[in-house]
């Protein structure tokens, strides 16, 4: 190893002769950050379909698919925009009310146990249902998307293939056109008029559409970018090229990131965040929030019907949800802490308060304790500084690690 | 064959990042093994994922003792924790959910989101006798 350890010394670059430099700690926290770190895909223990390439493929249809939508006009892809690295700004929304909080990315998400900015779902499948039925986005009613997946013989044919034979069209002729438990009265009355039996069968489907959407974005998990190919190349195991070379600024961004800028402290994993929720600053230190983030999200999660222990299996598989944090200043104004990986053209934070990530960095850099948040300090950076850490998160960019009929629409209805 | 290199490429990493040797500070449980503040308890933790992860809900077991080393059965005993220096609490709400064996008790729910010092207090209630015992980690 001695040798090993030599060769690679001996062969270095001036450009990687700054990691010698620095602690036995600071290169403990890069490699942390490095995407080969990241493990196998935590299991999803409430959807039995969500590596399932067949699941995958009928997730990616719906995903681009606007005809699961009130008015035909919404798709997942609409807000979730590939090109935005599937997330994107606030939206005008679609009765008037603007959306109040920005799309999060759905890239790497799998590997959060809180989905949403309020952790409001613990599981992918569950949460891709909300938006479906939320007026404000898809606007549709589960009753409508049932009877879409039933009369529409491309989704019929790859559901039942997945989840066993649906009733014939007659039989289910009675089930209203558009019904929830959710929404207006007009949805909830119709709602009431079925049986416990057409209430369990149009749940089911529902939450088999929030299955195969979880089974395509289990698929969007970010590849290496020029950061991981960098650090790749400092082992050995590929040749250091121009092409994926960290330049002197982008190295003291990196040493900021995991130094005096206080940012892995959240933004920490191969994923760079913790997905967890934390209070950063974001409303006058003397006025409480209006948006209250997880201190609301979480008493929605525990009455989300789809939540883990909700949904019928066993809850020895449903850890985060039994051992939840229920009470706490820490979840008044938090939020949950996005992946800096391909961070995109913003506006930035949950609800789209910067434009720019250098406004970012400028709130971190003057943020103080306030009545519901006393962990920040302010980081004091020079102006040089603030540019090296955009120039350092501008290296952590990549495609997702999929191939590239993933990351647009199908060709064909099932492609 | 994939995970094989990603094993050796992440090996090496290892290796580079680590090179030349320096020892890091402590990380993972400073003592395993504390007496309660007024000495009522003393209290070992006898396992927990090694090491110690950041980011991933686990379970640890600690062992109770008496001050005289008499096992210490049927307590009732409260989880808290959290960043001195962030004054911030744990993520989670770990709970003592079972007791193993006598004395052994099964801690749920533990969980770390950041790096840094952290603090996990069990509050210990036994025969009317209440005492607490912190245990000090880094990671």
């Amino acid at each position: 190893m001695l040798l090993l350890l030599s060769f690679i010394y001996g062969t270095s670059s001036h450009a990687d002769s700054w990691i010698k430099e620095w602690t036995a700690e600071e290169r403990k926290l890069v490699e942390s950050l490095w995407i080969g770190n990241l493990p196998a895909l935590p299991d999803s223990p409430g959807n039995p379909v969500a590596d399932n390439p067949q699941a995958a493929t009928l997730g990616h249809r719906i995903f681009f698919d606007t005809a699961f939508s009130r008015d035909g006009s919404v798709s997942c892809a609409t807000c979730h925009q590939p090109d935005l690295n599937f997330s994107g700004g606030l939206l005008p929304g679609r009765d008037v009310v603007p959306t109040p909080r920005r799309t999060m990315s759905v890239v790497g998400a799998a590997y959060s146990p809180w989905l949403t900015w309020d952790g409001r779902s613990d599981s992918l499948w569950a949460q891709a249902l909300e938006p479906l039925e939320n007026t404000l986005e898809h606007g549709g009613t589960r009753a409508k998307y049932f009877h879409l997946i039933a009369n529409d013989p491309s989704l019929r044919k790859p559901y039942e293939s997945l989840f066993g034979m649906l009733p014939s069209i007659n039989d289910i002729a009675h089930i209203p056109k558009n019904a929830s438990p959710t929404g207006g009265p007009e949805v909830t009355s119709a709602w009431n008029t079925l049986s416990p039996s057409d209430k369990a069968l149009v749940n089911t489907v529902f939450s088999n559409i929030g299955r195969v959407l979880e089974a395509y974005q289990r698929l969007l998990i970010p590849g290496a970018s020029r950061f991981d190919r960098y650090l790749q190349s400092l082992s050995g195991a590929s040749t250091l090229t121009k092409a994926n070379e960290l330049t002197n600024d982008e190295v003291a961004g990196l040493r900021l990131f995991i130094g005096k800028g206080n940012c892995v402290h959240c933004h920490n994993g191969p994923l760079l965040t913790n997905n967890e929720f934390h209070n950063t600053g974001l409303f006058p230190p003397d006025t409480l929030p209006t948006d209250r983030g997880r201190v609301d999200g979480v008493k929605l999660l525990l009455a989300n019907e789809f939540n883990c222990l909700n949904s019928s299996h066993s809850p020895e598989n449903c850890d985060e949800l039994r051992f939840v944090k229920k009470h706490g200043l820490e979840l008044v104004a938090a939020f949950r802490t996005p992946s800096l990986r391909n961070i995109d053209k913003g506006p930035f934070m949950h609800s789209g308060q910067f434009q720019s990530m250098m406004e970012v960095i400028d709130h971190y850099d003057t943020a103080r304790a306030t009545l519901i948040s006393d962990d920040l300090e302010p980081l004091q950076l020079t102006d040089i500084e603030k540019k090296q850490l955009i120039e350092f998160l501008g290296t952590v960019k990549s495609q997702p690690a999929a191939e590239e009929r993933w990351l647009a629409a199908p060709l064909s209805p099932v492609d | 064959m994939y995970f094989k290199r990603r094993l050796l490429i992440s090996a090496l990493l290892l290796c580079l990042l680590q090179a030349p040797a320096a020892h890091a500070d402590t990380v993972g449980l400073v003592a395993a093994e504390q007496h309660s503040a007024n000495s009522m308890y003393r209290v070992v933790v006898e396992q927990h994922p090694q090491p110690i992860p950041l980011n991933q809900i686990h379970q640890w077991q600690i062992k109770v003792a008496g001050s005289d080393g008499s096992i210490i059965e049927n307590a009732k005993i409260s989880v808290a924790g959290g960043m001195p220096a962030h004054n911030h609490g744990l993520p989670t709400a770990p709970q003592v959910t079972e007791e193993l064996s006598p004395g052994i008790y099964l801690v749920e729910g533990m969980k770390f989101q950041m790096g840094g010092e952290w603090q996990v207090t069990f509050t210990i209630q036994s025969e009317q006798i209440t005492d607490a015992v912190t245990f000090e980690l880094v990671l």
